[in-house]
């Protein structure tokens, strides 16, 4: 490709052969280790990597790709890329591709669903020989082997990389429960999340078994009317603003994601509440931020870097016929437990600065 | 790199080639090259030859081979994105934004981490070259001499040749930040240097002190903080700030190296004792997504990190694809964003007494649109 350049026109196969006086099948042999250079001798073979050397001789990828059917390149599809999410799912990937040689090419599709069909198709003309996609919802077969990062769907071909979410969603209410939460209030992920559905089940079905009652005065749809929100802390801002607004008494928060529970502290902190001395705040992912907020955030984390890692490995199997096709391969959660989850508050919330106060809880935590 | 195996040759649905389609249909492969990419030459093609031609494509799963296009016009369409780190929110943002604008123009990219391995950075180059890439972007990566390819750096400061150059305006960020400080009557403030490693480091240092001579702020020696390392946590900020407290040397502000720093300093005053903007006022350096979010809100220099990525890609591009002329560097401007953390100094009494009805009145606003 070099060649548009002034400089440097890359040094073809033809003219080391020309320069050494030989065929270019022998040198190509040579070069390439195949097993016809068996016949050619020590001396000459040393010469040739000599030559190849002193040329500065660079093997033309795309010819060779061309000949041998492989491009050891796959394509990752994401929802967003500059996202705490995307960005250490795919540090995963490529953690792991830069081990086996592999290269990947991005495609951002940001929610917009009818790039996703023109996205895997303009990847497999460059000769991708898999994809991954992160937060993607594929709804139908792909030509190619295909590994899902939260994949919700069972789509044939595709492997699915899930955080189990029923232990999640366990450790995250139970932990609750324990410091004696009991009027807890949730922030729901958008429907174009792709983890949003399969979190909402597993909340419902714990809450059942824990006994907690879900109130929906407490839930708040994080929908973006033009259905692709990005969870950003500002995009989750109006929606904390909303439940704090409904003047329902809640003495805990599950947030459907990190950006969505460090946007409402910012709203319960500034509306006067104390983390976690009035209000309770768990997120969920663990991503860098979690750390950085006062109180820092107690959360599930999921291991981001080591999901894209295994997705990497899943799909590279897959691509050299190793291993077994499987449907799904459940992450392990670990539950984080940092300073924005004490004991639910027994104390009335002060009622000289509540009173005046529109969208402050009501004095008593009691139903 | 090895033959994939028979069987998982088998296993791929092949597509058929240029050849299959015009024996399919009884035409030179040149006449069926003609019309399916719609070149000029299509043009004398008769309408129902092309319908037939295009449908006995479809049919066959017609694919138009990348590489062999590639081979032919010496065009890949591709270029390679060289990062330190692509997990962080700088890097991501940044790609973000060179992916935004890469799409626009129908390129495509690789991207490859070295993570400050040096010798991993120069076998990127070949190998990114040998995989027929167009040109580089390089994100927060200092280069060991001139690339092979047309080059833009992201953060980049050194002058090389081919390399165009993508720089913060740094004395316009160090001017609004000292600025805000000196208005607000602050005149002992602390400095945080950056590490070495980090592009940025030696640029914003320089132009600290450049501004800070025509403002008239005395850098005292003892109030400099060196950043060891390059650790993207707010670990980065806390050892140094900690050890300025210890040192007792007064001071009213700290204007962080970055966001991250600053985080990390505000955790080791608030955990001496000192408030943050009652004490000691911080100003961070990025606007991350979560300085917005912090306790208090972080007032920063903003870098458009995204559109940074974007203007890099379209100076890349035009230099690939229209010979536009060498440019050694595009200089952006930073944006100054006043939040909580910095306030005048010594209003400790007026700011402890006045700090519940503040937080009172901004609940108030706040809650204001949702509530009505």
């Amino acid at each position: 490709m070099a060649n548009r350049n002034k400089h440097n026109p890359p040094v073809t196969l033809k003219a080391v052969a020309k320069h050494l006086g030989l065929t270019p099948g022998t040198v190509s042999s040579v070069l390439n280790n195949s097993p016809a250079c068996r016949s050619v001798p020590g001396h000459t073979r040393n010469r040739i990597f000599a030559a190849a050397r002193e040329l500065d001789y660079k093997p033309n990828f795309l010819a060779r790709a061309l000949r041998v059917k492989r491009t050891n390149t796959i394509g990752v599809i994401a929802a967003e890329i500059g996202d705490p999410y995307g960005s250490l799912v795919i540090s995963g990937i490529e953690r792991y591709l830069r081990e086996k040689d592999f290269f990947y090419l991005t495609m951002v599709h940001r929610h917009e669903n009818e790039l996703l069909e023109c996205y895997s198709r303009l990847l497999l003309e460059r000769g991708v020989e898999g994809l991954i996609t992160i937060d993607t919802s594929i709804a139908r077969p792909l030509p190619l082997p295909a590994v899902a990062v939260a994949g919700r769907r069972t789509v044939e071909g595709v492997t699915n990389i899930i955080i189990d979410h029923r232990t999640a969603v366990l450790d995250a209410l139970q932990h609750l429960i324990e410091l004696g939460h009991r009027d807890i209030a949730f922030m729901k992920g958008p429907e174009t999340s792709s983890d949003a559905e399969d979190r909402w089940n597993c909340i419902l079905g714990v809450a059942r078994e824990l006994d907690i009652c879900i109130r929906p005065e407490l839930i708040v749809e994080m929908d973006d009317p033009e259905g692709r929100a990005v969870l950003t802390p500002e995009n989750s801002y109006p929606f904390a603003m909303e439940l704090l607004g409904r003047r329902r008494p809640f003495t805990a928060l599950f947030a459907y994601n990190d950006n969505s529970a460090i946007a409402a502290v910012r709203v319960f902190q500034d509306a006067g509440l104390r983390v976690p001395k009035d209000v309770s705040v768990i997120g969920f992912d663990d991503i860098q931020a979690a750390t950085y907020t006062s109180p820092t955030l107690t959360t599930v984390r999921q291991p981001l870097k080591k999901m894209g890692e295994i997705a990497a490995s899943t799909l590279l199997d897959r691509i050299a016929d190793r291993g077994e096709y499987v449907r799904e391969i459940a992450i392990e959660p670990q539950f984080v437990v940092r300073q924005s989850t004490g004991p639910a508050r027994t104390h009335r919330l002060r009622p000289t600065r509540s009173r005046s106060r529109p969208g402050r809880f009501p004095a008593s935590s009691a139903p | 790199m090895k033959p994939r195996s028979k069987k998982a040759d088998r296993a791929r649905k092949p597509s058929a080639t240029l050849k299959a389609v015009a024996e399919r249909v009884n035409l030179t492969p040149s006449t069926v090259s003609h019309v399916l990419t719609d070149s000029p030459a299509a043009r004398s093609v008769p309408q129902k030859t092309k319908d037939r031609i295009l449908a006995a494509a479809r049919r066959l799963n017609y694919q138009p081979n990348f590489f062999a296009r590639s081979l032919k016009v010496k065009r890949s369409h591709t270029i390679g994105v060289i990062a330190v780190e692509i997990g962080d929110a700088y890097s991501s943002l940044v790609i973000g934004g060179i992916e935004r604008y890469l799409r626009k123009r129908d390129f495509f990219f690789l991207t490859v981490a070295h993570r400050h391995d040096k010798k991993l950075l120069a076998t990127y180059e070949s190998m990114l070259q040998q995989r027929g890439v167009e040109g580089f972007i390089t994100v927060d990566t200092a280069l060991n001499g001139q690339p092979p390819l047309p080059t833009v750096a992201i953060a980049g400061h050194r002058r090389i040749n081919r390399v165009t150059n993508i720089v913060l305006d740094h004395r316009r960020a160090a001017w609004l930040a000292l600025n805000h400080l000196v208005d607000q009557g602050h005149e002992k403030i602390a400095f945080m240097k950056g590490s070495p490693a980090s592009s940025d480091s030696e640029e914003r240092w320089n132009a600290i002190c450049e501004v800070s001579e025509k403002l008239r702020i005395r850098i005292r020696p003892e109030l400099i903080l060196q950043l060891e390392g390059t650790d993207p946590t707010p670990n980065l900020g806390y050892p140094a700030a900690k050890q300025l407290v210890a040192s007792q040397h007064p001071f009213t502000a700290l204007f962080a190296y970055n966001d991250i720093s600053a985080i990390g300093s505000i955790r080791a005053f608030q955990q001496a004792g000192l408030g943050v903007p009652e004490d000691v006022s911080v100003v961070g350096f990025d606007d991350i997504q979560s300085a917005a979010y912090l306790s208090p809100p972080l007032t920063t220099v903003r870098q458009p990190l995204q559109e940074m990525g974007e203007i890099a890609a379209r100076a890349l591009l035009d230099r690939i694809e229209k010979q536009a002329k060498h440019v050694a560097e595009i200089s952006i401007a930073p944006e100054f964003v006043v939040r909580d953390s910095t306030a005048p100094p010594h209003h400790r009494r007026a700011m402890v007494s006045s700090a519940e009805s503040d937080a009172a009145q901004r609940g108030r606003d706040l809650l204001q649109p949702a509530s009505g």
